[in-house]
């Protein structure tokens, strides 16, 4: 049964990322096995991530790391990972970082395909808008509000129903 | 802040999917956001007691559907102006309508209702039942509407499933109480003439011998319908236990058909409820 340890790279292997400012980090390459993305770009000394820079990078593969005897999910587990919202505390602390860090690691993931921190990135924003109004919302992530007046009030008129569901 | 792909903004307001309150703050912090939270915050609507959510499925109607609601002079305008902004009802994946009042209020806001049309409530109830058998009423249906009133509602809602039936590919008819003969007829149909429908979830309903006789005949000549969920309906509405041939006649049918692929996969207490 493959329980994210049956990996066929040993545990002293490690293996050579960079970032895209030319950052090197030397991982455990049981970390890359894992996600095929990270592996794909493990070609030699030159190979390097694009359009994830040196401090991402280092974020990323520490979560990569904390992680790795993790059990691996199937595709199909994506809403059963999804329903649960609790967080565990050194996550928490983890992606307690400032909120530009925060997005980054979401776009890291994404790109990188890195589903589990992927979803935990987008929970804890989840998490941050919860109980907030409109104007909370926009001023918490420095949002500009693009609504004509008339736009916004028929929007609200509209969907109101949702705010005592 | 920086911009997230609309994809990563899915995956985030995914888990408000049931924080209607937060969804709506969300719905119109921009119009980017909005066209995402859209088709989360109305994929599962319970119109129940909710008259906007009423008004919204009866503009979608097609004329047909309103031509059934002029005889109690019922008049869905289809005056662009009166459209909403987006085609929400068309996000709708699962509909639960466990109680009149929504229908009543709508009917009452719109001023179509009768005087003695009423949002049931538990207190109204109680009265009525002690009256009634203070009265010496052995009958415990609570029924205090007029024909046409009963009739308004009960056309008001027979047009909503048939609006549901016709456009969905996956429906999930939830709470609906007891179907009647006209609504069962409308199930038939829409298993028999609506092609793209796929997926059909029958929950928590109360169905009788009637429905199980129909779904037999119907699913029998459908090719499309690939999955199909039974489980949690009360088979025996009328105190009886359903009929052991329309059983046996149902689960001989769903067992023939090949191309149902999905049948109460996730729950284990629907076939047993028709076998036993």
């Amino acid at each position: 049964m493959d329980n994210g340890t049956s990996n066929s790279a040993s545990e002293n292997e490690t293996i050579t990322l960079k970032s895209c400012d030319g950052i090197e980090f030397h991982i455990d390459a049981r970390i890359a096995n894992r996600y095929t993305l990270l592996n794909n770009w493990n070609g030699g000394e030159s190979a390097c991530i694009p359009n994830v820079n040196g401090k991402v990078l280092e974020k990323v593969l520490e979560w990569c790391e904390h992680h790795i005897n993790d059990p691996q999910l199937n595709c199909g587990d994506d809403d059963s990972r999804r329903r649960n919202t609790i967080i565990e505390e050194w996550d928490e602390n983890f992606l307690s970082c400032d909120q530009d860090m925060l997005f980054e690691i979401i776009l890291a993931a994404n790109y990188l395909e890195i589903k589990p921190l992927l979803d935990l990135g987008c929970k804890t924003v989840a998490n941050m808008m919860k109980s907030k109004s409109p104007e909370e919302i926009r001023s918490a992530f420095n949002i500009d509000n693009d609504y004509t007046p008339e736009e916004e009030e028929q929007f609200r008129k509209e969907n109101e129903w949702a705010e005592d569901y | 802040m920086i911009l997230l792909p609309n994809e990563c903004l899915f995956n985030i307001f995914i888990n408000l999917k049931d924080n209607y309150k937060t969804l709506f703050s969300c719905l119109l912090v921009n119009r980017q956001w909005c066209r995402i939270v859209v088709p989360i915050l109305w994929s599962k609507l319970d119109i129940s007691n909710n008259l906007v959510l009423v008004k919204n499925c009866l503009l979608t109607l097609n004329k047909e559907e309103k031509e059934l609601l002029k005889q109690f002079e019922i008049i869905i305008p289809d005056n662009p102006k009166s459209k909403p902004l987006f085609e929400y009802v068309s996000y709708c994946e699962v509909i639960k309508l466990n109680s009149d009042n929504g229908i009543i209020n709508w009917l009452n806001y719109e001023k179509y209702g009768p005087c003695d049309l009423e949002a049931t409530t538990k207190f109204g109830e109680m009265v009525y039942w002690i009256t009634h058998l203070w009265h010496g009423h052995r009958d415990l249906t609570y029924n205090p509407y007029s024909e046409r009133s009963k009739n308004m509602v009960k056309t008001i809602k027979y047009t909503l499933i048939k609006m549901f039936l016709r456009t969905k590919k996956v429906i999930t008819l939830k709470s609906f109480n007891t179907l009647l003969g006209s609504e069962v007829d409308l199930m038939i149909e829409a298993v028999h003439k609506n092609i793209a429908l796929k997926r059909l979830i029958l929950r928590n309903n109360q169905l009788c011998n009637e429905v199980g006789e129909a779904f037999a005949k119907a699913l029998y000549n459908n090719t499309m319908l690939i999955q199909l969920s039974f489980s949690g309906n009360n088979l025996n509405s009328e105190g009886n236990e359903i009929n052991y041939q329309v059983r046996v006649k149902l689960i001989n049918t769903l067992q023939k058909k090949k191309i149902l692929t999905d049948l109460n996969r996730n729950r284990r207490d629907s076939l047993p409820c028709l076998v036993s």
